[in-house]
């Protein structure tokens, strides 16, 4: 077999494995083998669509222009300008597929397959026509980008509408040819020229280069009609480019000849090609790896830095370490750094009006966080992707991992404020409409920032798999979408912040935070083992989840009740608080046994009988608390007792008393002590612990029984954490609700 | 100084290490010899903590490798078999980096990378990115990570490996003169000559088993009178039926 089909073999197969991930996978295969042709269908409609659009605008334009000055110098026929405007589309589009495919392109790789290829028994001029073939026919981002737009033109073209397809996809050959050319020369060129850093650093620039076409073709549709119609030398130029012969080899003008703009495109293209090869092979002429990689590399050593003396540092290395590298990472510097603020320049300066920063400081706030949580995207959630290979060298340390991490959490943390801090700076005009309860948004943008720092942080670093050389530098697709909907929703709680729901927000914002914290700190000791069992513990995340849950499914058992008649509330409510605790603590229960997660027994370090009879004990004293707030409650008139008198008997008074003393205590119990408290504990140490998960129970309770309710919270956790057990809280809890209770009815009676 | 009780490792239902028994004392050189796959990085790697035992354990100085990894690590200085480093740091970065990571201030760090790129002959590269290093050279810069912080324990996967002549011998006289200060190296390897040169015993692994551990005389004595270490080694990792029980 010809070495030029073994290569265009080798490529097809080192893209199919790219894309199906297991080579063998029979289902990855499948599925790219529907998600690709279905992508490229869809990529071809929306262009055909977008391109007939745009054509016409231009067509009438031009209409226009000639109709209005029909005595002066002939303007452009209105189909000449809409082939013009595709001209300069196609000439962009190709820009876009080569900038993508050169950033894709494994150049930086140390294992540069042309070395290995080289020492095949082929010439490199062989290599090289081969390398450029295969690059024409396999070149994913080519045909992503070239060929819908290709169908797009032939399709608005005359001609016959079967033969648009093949047509359009024909006559982007070329243009693929010389993608490819120019692509294997400056492959070939960057090695052996440059190292493998400075090559991922062009390969950087090459990507924001296409990141920019595409958000410049994005925007075509915003062009005004009289832009491309230039004339001229540029315009004959032009005309004689490959695209230009391609628009008129699929749509020629009145009076020109297709046969001779394809003849002239395959002429140029074939030129280019052989051009290519004649340098390529020139370029490697002493050898494949002239001054590449270590060669290059040995740069003149500069001086020694002087010593300083030996003190304590300011910074640490950890610290100095990842500034180095982002210093020197161009890629990582733009990502982290540059492109958040372009970005957002861009939708300020095109989609969104700037008036609506300048009025509202809410907005201004969201709009700063946003910028934040992007350079999160980047630097936090790969946070351990981007050690890769070299993550070993931290397992090295004589230090704990989490604490690596903090030091990384708190840098991005750094730069996120810094970012939103220059963006408060920039729309500070905004500050003059100020108003007080504009403080929630900026309290959430300040304190949500640094918490979403170390979400992230602890969100990449659980999503970190496999630490090969291969290993992508990027989270999985997954939890990238997954952190941004976590940032939307964080975002438009900012822009839209009442203070308590603010509040609200940042507590189970801080709370989820720590959850995944607590996550990533149990799982980093056994990163680098993927069979590792390393045991589940607790965290505040899974206390989180079973609340969420209790309140989603006692919100919908209970939903259709609320149009129904008062006399059946109680009972609904005992039915719905029943069903969501069985439910929902059942689900935890399974849970926590299926991933061996240890947590409290209901009869812990103490036995049965003495920790009933000390919980007995803390619920009567809790209890007493509570008739004694129920009577300074009545006393100071925050209980409008003739009003309750006055409506007579509660039809579901006793449903609601069962639901206080029966079910309420276990379920609460089992979910802000085993699970909350217990989760919080872990990091925080009791006293701390006991204080945040009795806010918690507290803030979730009614507003008036905040302080008893409070008090109760603290001393069935410091119970739970006394006893080992489950037992005395609960106990505690029934018999301070039974206080609570028999404390109203005597009231009323 | 080193204590491998019952450790085993599975991966899946693949049984890389097993039910290993072994000790290794203060000052000793223990070669650790083995077949390709036999499972001598993997138990370097649960001795680092960077592998979790699926049953048994490790102990270094007392302190289990796993669960006292932090102060494990303060005693042990680690040698990869194939080192990758950061893509935008410099040799003499990483060095002084793993030093201010061990705890040594920023001037003694940088002090103590000059010594070390000196010792191995890496101050030239030492201004080069190490991604761009050959694997002597990564081999090298990996040897001076483990010996940045003075070590009591040296764990070394194939020390020598892609070394040119000169530098092996270096690599040999100077872990011999640490063994001699009291430091325990612990090294696997498939030089037999110069296990036979430098351990005082060696352990030989196949199919995640040790099949045997002694000093290079007894097993030459027991295995194949007036033959070599290598002879032992051919004899042992023929995969002739059951395993021996290890003589520890």
């Amino acid at each position: 077999m010809s070495p030029t089909r073994l290569l265009i073999g080798l490529a097809f197969t080192r893209w199919r494995n790219r894309l199906g991930r297991t080579p063998r996978g029979a289902a990855a295969r499948a599925r790219w083998s529907i998600v690709g042709p279905l992508v490229f269908l869809l990529l071809t409609l929306a262009t055909t669509h977008q391109l007939g659009a745009i054509a016409g605008r231009f067509e009438g334009a031009a209409a226009e222009q000639s109709a209005a000055a029909p005595g002066d110098e002939p303007a452009l026929p209105p189909r000449e300008a809409s082939r013009r405007v595709q001209t300069l589309l196609l000439a962009l589009w190709f820009l876009g597929a080569l900038l993508t495919e050169f950033s894709n392109a494994g150049l930086e790789t140390a294992a540069w397959d042309l070395e290995w290829l080289a020492t095949q028994p082929v010439t490199i001029g062989q290599l090289a026509r081969a390398r450029i073939v295969a690059r024409t026919l396999v070149s994913p981002f080519g045909w992503m980008w070239l060929g819908p737009l290709g169908v797009a033109i032939a399709w608005n073209a005359d001609l016959p509408r079967w033969l648009a397809p093949i047509a359009g996809l024909l006559a982007i050959q070329p243009l693929l040819l010389l993608s490819a050319v120019v692509l294997t020369f400056g492959e070939i060129a960057l090695h052996v020229v440059l190292r493998p850093g400075a090559v991922r650093n062009v390969k950087a620039l090459a990507s924001l280069g296409a990141g920019i076409v595409l958000f410049g073709t994005l925007q075509a549709a915003r062009l005004e009609p009289h832009l491309p119609t230039i004339g001229g030398a540029s315009a004959a130029l032009l005309d004689l480019s490959p695209f230009g012969l391609l628009t008129r080899a699929l749509a020629p003008p009145e009076g020109s000849s297709r046969a001779v703009a394809i003849g002239l495109l395959a002429a140029e293209a074939l030129a280019a090609a052989a051009a290519g090869i004649a340098l390529v092979a020139r370029l490697v002429r002493s050898g494949v790896v002239v001054g590449g990689a270590r060669v290059a590399a040995r740069v003149a050593a500069p001086d020694a830095p002087a010593d300083r003396a030996a003190g304590r540092p300011l910074t640490s290395p950890l610290l100095r370490r990842e500034l180095t590298m982002l210093r020197r990472d161009v890629n990582y510097l733009m990502q982290t750094l540059l492109l958040p603020v372009a970005l957002t320049l861009f939708q300020l300066g095109l989609s969104l009006r700037v008036e609506w920063l300048e009025r509202s400081v809410p907005m201004l706030c969201a709009f700063g966080f946003g910028i934040a949580a992007y350079t999160y995207l980047q630097s936090a959630l790969r946070t351990l992707a981007i050690e890769r290979e070299s993550l070993w060298v931290l397992y090295t340390f004589p230090r704990p991992l989490s604490e690596l991490m903090v030091v990384k959490a708190r840098l991005y943390a750094g730069v996120g404020l810094s970012f939103a801090a220059i963006f408060l700076a920039v729309g500070a005009s905004a500050f003059a409409h100020m108003r007080w309860r504009d403080l929630a948004p900026l309290g959430l943008l300040l304190l949500g920032t640094p918490a979403f720092a170390f979400a992230l942080t602890a969100l990449g670093a659980l999503s970190t798999r496999r630490l090969e050389r291969d290993a992508p530098r990027h989270a999985p697709a997954g939890v990238i979408y997954a952190a941004m909907a976590l940032i939307a929703i964080f975002a438009t709680a900012i822009a839209t912040a009442e203070p308590w729901r603010a509040f609200g927000i940042l507590v189970l914002m801080m709370l989820l935070a720590m959850g995944l914290w607590q996550r990533a700190c149990d799982r980093l000791p056994g990163l680098l083992d993927p069979d590792a069992a390393i045991p589940r513990r607790l965290t505040i995340a899974d206390g989180i989840a079973a609340l969420l849950l209790f309140t989603v499914l006692q919100a919908v058992i209970s939903w259709p009740a609320a149009f129904s008649h008062e006399s059946v509330r109680g009972r609904t409510l005992f039915t719905s608080y029943a069903a969501a605790a069985l439910a929902s603590c059942g689900l935890v229960e399974l849970w926590l046994r299926r991933r061996a997660i240890a947590v409290l027994p209901l009869v812990g370090a103490w036995r049965a009988g003495r920790s009933l009879r000390f919980g007995v004990a803390l619920g009567a004293a809790c209890g007493l608390a509570g008739i004694g707030w129920q009577a300074i409650a009545r006393r100071a008139g925050w209980i409008d007792l003739e009003r309750l008198l006055d409506a007579g008997p509660d039809p579901g008074a006793g449903w609601i008393a069962a639901v206080a003393l029966v079910i309420a205590p276990p379920c609460e119990e089992l979910l802000f002590r085993r699970l909350a408290f217990e989760g919080l504990r872990r990091s925080f140490g009791v006293g701390r612990a006991a204080l945040a998960s009795a806010l918690l129970f507290a803030i979730l309770h009614p507003m008036l029984s905040f302080p008893p309710v409070l008090l109760l919270g603290l001393a069935t956790a410091w119970a739970c954490a006394r006893t080992g057990g489950m037992l005395a809280p609960i106990a505690a809890h029934m018999v301070y609700n039974l206080c609570v209770v028999v404390g109203a009815a005597a009231a009323m009676t | 100084m080193i204590v491998l009780e019952r450790l085993t490792k599975r991966f899946g239902g693949f049984v890389a290490v097993d039910d290993l028994r072994l000790t290794v004392e203060r000052g000793e050189v223990f070669g650790y010899l083995g077949p390709n796959g036999a499972g001598k990085t993997t138990t370097l790697r649960m001795l680092m903590g960077i592998l979790v035992p699926s049953a048994g354990r490790a102990t270094i100085a007392g302190l289990d490798c796993h669960a006292q990894r932090v102060e494990v690590m303060r005693r042990v200085g680690f040698q990869p078999d194939v080192p990758q480093f950061y893509d935008y740091l410099r040799g003499r970065e990483v060095l002084e980096f793993v030093g201010e990571m061990h705890g040594l201030g920023r001037g003694e760090a940088r002090a103590r990378a000059r010594e070390l790129t000196a010792q191995f002959g890496l101050d030239e590269a030492g201004e080069d990115y190490a991604v761009n290093y050959s694997l002597g050279m990564k081999k090298k810069l990996g040897l001076a990570c483990a010996l940045v912080h003075r070590p009591d324990v040296l764990l070394l996967d194939e020390p020598t490996t892609g070394l040119d002549p000169r530098a092996a011998r270096d690599v040999r006289e100077l872990l011999q003169r640490c063994a001699a200060d009291g430091t325990t190296v612990f090294l696997s390897t498939h030089l037999l000559d110069m296990a036979e040169r430098m351990c005082r015993r060696v352990g030989i692994l196949m199919q995640g088993r040790l099949r045997r551990v002694g000093t290079p005389g007894e097993l030459r004595a027991e295995l194949a009178a007036g033959g070599s270490l290598e002879d032992v080694y051919l004899a042992v990792t023929r995969g002739d039926g059951q395993p021996a029980e290890p003589q520890v």
